[in-house]
């Protein structure tokens, strides 16, 4: 079981500017569809779409500082969240089912315990047609493991593992990142970026590329476009969504080792029908610019079917053949097609 | 005698041409006399229900809290909230109008517990589902249209009614709107929307205004907005259950970080 939002918040005073908040919450700092560089925070279930993957709650003690046309929050985050992974039978899993995680702190690479300490601020503004935000974290990570061990030997250049493991490491990491979304003549401009410096440099042992590794301080852009438009005869809407990622600071080899989506587009359609039941249409379609036959598509229809069910139903297809030894990114999801019917109740 | 009374004439007639209200300066007076009429209500809040008819007559019923806090010398700012059903339960948009600018609006999407900025495109879009737009629900500030006053009519009762055209003079999912104005009450009781086209789009009627007593002003609102798409044949009610007018809100509550 994980909480998604459970917390108490009370504002210091009636007239106060001053809110604290304590408990599990999930943070949405994204100003982008597709790609999330800054809404790094939750952990996350790795069974879920990968470019939307769900998210696990947080416990969380906020202070925030209402401003004039803003907000400054500072946060302290006690307890690293685990990530849920795909089981070896799932179809988004890589066939093995991987350990419990280590939490790489201090130059510890044996501890999985979950507490410890984790920190930031962020300071979201509005400025005309602009919002923007900056934040800065320093935190567990737990979007860039390395999975193996810890447990190897080098004889000249040679490394050997001395366990086979299948055991994420995580590493503690600074990140310094922002948002800005900016209305334009009816466009849309979203920028996402975020820098990361990992702080121990322990080198795992990575069963996957049978090498020794670490996660490399990188930087990650986004850069999105979103184009509304309004069918009069129907009463319908459309937007179309242009959007792109990629890594700075690191190899190309090695980004394509860290990131499923280290220099990739989205574009995408979404149709409102706007009627009464809430139709909707989305499709997308992800490509690599930079890897060789790298898709992903995507359709899905919902609809409500009453005030307290709805459902949504669609297909998603991984065509990423796997080029080398070792499937990279979204290889490593080729052929896992399938079609999904979700049925929700609201309470 | 003759020639004294054709120029007393001729005077008269120059004089009235040059102080002659033209119909676009007439249309501007009275839109600011509107302004007036309903400037100093401070705040308002209530609940309501957003009831959407599809083609078909087919009903869904959305019950909704807005809360509207007066700005002096800019638009104001108003806020939504959707108490029901379920599955839209806990939404919000936020407007933050201006009087020349765009307004600046964000939707909180709890499902993703996002918020997300309305683009300016959008607001020609429909709000939830319904026949209002983002626009419709957004700031009618005077700086933001041309007026033209076409004629004065009357009501069933004998009441003054003027008829103003205003067109937008930034961008809008209208090439034009037709308001009739109450002219007792100040306010309007009916609008035609006209499309890119010039082809009329939509209606809306205000029913049943109540005069709300603000020091030694009264201010009306209506209790119902009827807006039918006559294209789509689509209708949206607004019908406020309950309502307070002259009420005093913090700005806090209309701050963006305060929708999460």
């Amino acid at each position: 079981m994980a909480f998604e939002d459970a917390y108490f918040s009370q504002r210091l005073g009636e007239e106060a500017d001053w809110k604290v908040l304590a408990g599990y919450r999930i943070f949405n700092w994204t100003a982008t569809e597709a790609f999330h560089p800054a809404d790094v925070v939750n952990s996350r279930n790795f069974d879920s779409n990968v470019e939307n993957l769900e998210k696990k709650g947080e416990l969380t003690l906020e202070l925030e500082r209402t401003l004039e046309d803003g907000s400054l929050n500072f946060y302290y985050w006690p307890r690293f969240e685990e990530p849920d992974y795909p089981g070896k039978e799932s179809r988004l899993g890589s066939g093995i089912d991987l350990e419990r995680p280590v939490w790489i702190d201090q130059g510890d690479a044996t501890s999985n315990q979950n507490w410890g300490v984790q920190y930031g601020a962020r300071f979201q503004y509005t400025l005309d047609d602009a919002d923007f935000s900056f934040h800065y974290l320093n935190h567990i990570d737990r979007n860039f493991p390395v999975v193996g061990t810890h447990n190897h030997l080098t004889v000249g250049t040679v490394t050997t593992p001395l366990e086979l493991r299948f055991r994420p490491y995580f590493f503690r990491v600074s990140q310094m990142g922002g948002t800005l979304v900016y209305n334009y003549q009816g466009l849309q401009f979203k920028v996402e970026a975020a820098h990361r410096n990992f702080e121990q440099k322990v080198q795992i042992f990575d069963v996957g590329n049978q090498g020794l590794r670490q996660p490399d301080d990188h930087s990650e852009v986004a850069l999105g476009l979103e184009y509304g438009l309004s069918h009069e005869s129907s009463g319908a809407e459309s937007t179309l969504l242009l959007e792109y990622q990629t890594m700075f600071g690191v190899s190309q080899a090695r980004a394509e080792e860290m990131s499923v989506f280290q220099n990739d587009v989205l574009l995408a359609w979404r149709y409102a029908f706007n009627d009464t039941m809430g139709k909707e249409l989305f499709l997308s379609f992800i490509f690599d610019i930079e890897r060789e036959h790298e898709f992903l598509y995507n359709l899905s229809y919902q609809q409500r079917l009453s005030d307290v069910w709805k459902y949504k139903t669609g297909v998603r297809i991984y065509d990423a053949p796997k080029k080398k030894t070792t499937a990279q990114g979204l290889e490593l999801l080729d052929k896992a097609n399938h079609a999904f019917f979700n049925l929700i109740r609201y309470f | 005698m003759i020639k004294c009374l054709i120029i007393g004439l001729l005077g008269l007639a120059l004089t009235t041409t040059a102080y002659a209200e033209s119909a676009e300066a007439k249309g501007l007076r009275l839109a600011k006399e509107l302004e007036k009429a309903n400037d100093g209500y401070r705040g308002e809040k209530g609940t309501m229900t957003l009831t959407l008819i599809d083609a078909y007559k087919s009903k869904t019923i959305r019950k909704m809290k807005g809360l509207t806090k007066e700005v002096k010398g800019d638009g104001d700012l108003s806020l939504s909230i959707f108490l029901n059903p379920k599955d839209v339960k806990g939404t919000k948009m936020l407007t933050h109008s201006h009087k020349k600018n765009d307004d600046d609006q964000w939707l909180y999407l709890p499902s993703v517990r996002r918020v997300k900025r309305i683009t300016s495109r959008s607001k020609a879009s429909s709000f939830m589902g319904s026949e209002f737009s983002y626009e419709d629900l957004g700031s009618q500030e005077i700086e933001k249209y041309k007026y033209k006053w076409l004629k004065n009519s009357k009501t069933k009762k004998g009441d003054t009614v003027w008829v103003l055209e205003r067109i937008p003079r930034k961008k809008s999912g209208y090439s034009k709107q037709v308001l009739y104005i109450k002219a007792k009450i100040h306010n309007p009781i009916k609008i035609e929307y006209y499309d890119k086209k010039k082809e009329l789009l939509k209606k809306s009627t205000f029913k049943k205004y109540r005069g709300y007593k603000i020091g030694k002003k009264t201010i009306y609102r209506p209790t119902t907005i009827h807006m039918v798409n006559v294209k789509t044949k689509k209708e949206s009610i607004f019908n406020w259950k309950e309502r307070k007018v002259g009420v005093s809100l913090s700005k806090r509550e209309f701050k963006k970080s305060s929708l999460k």
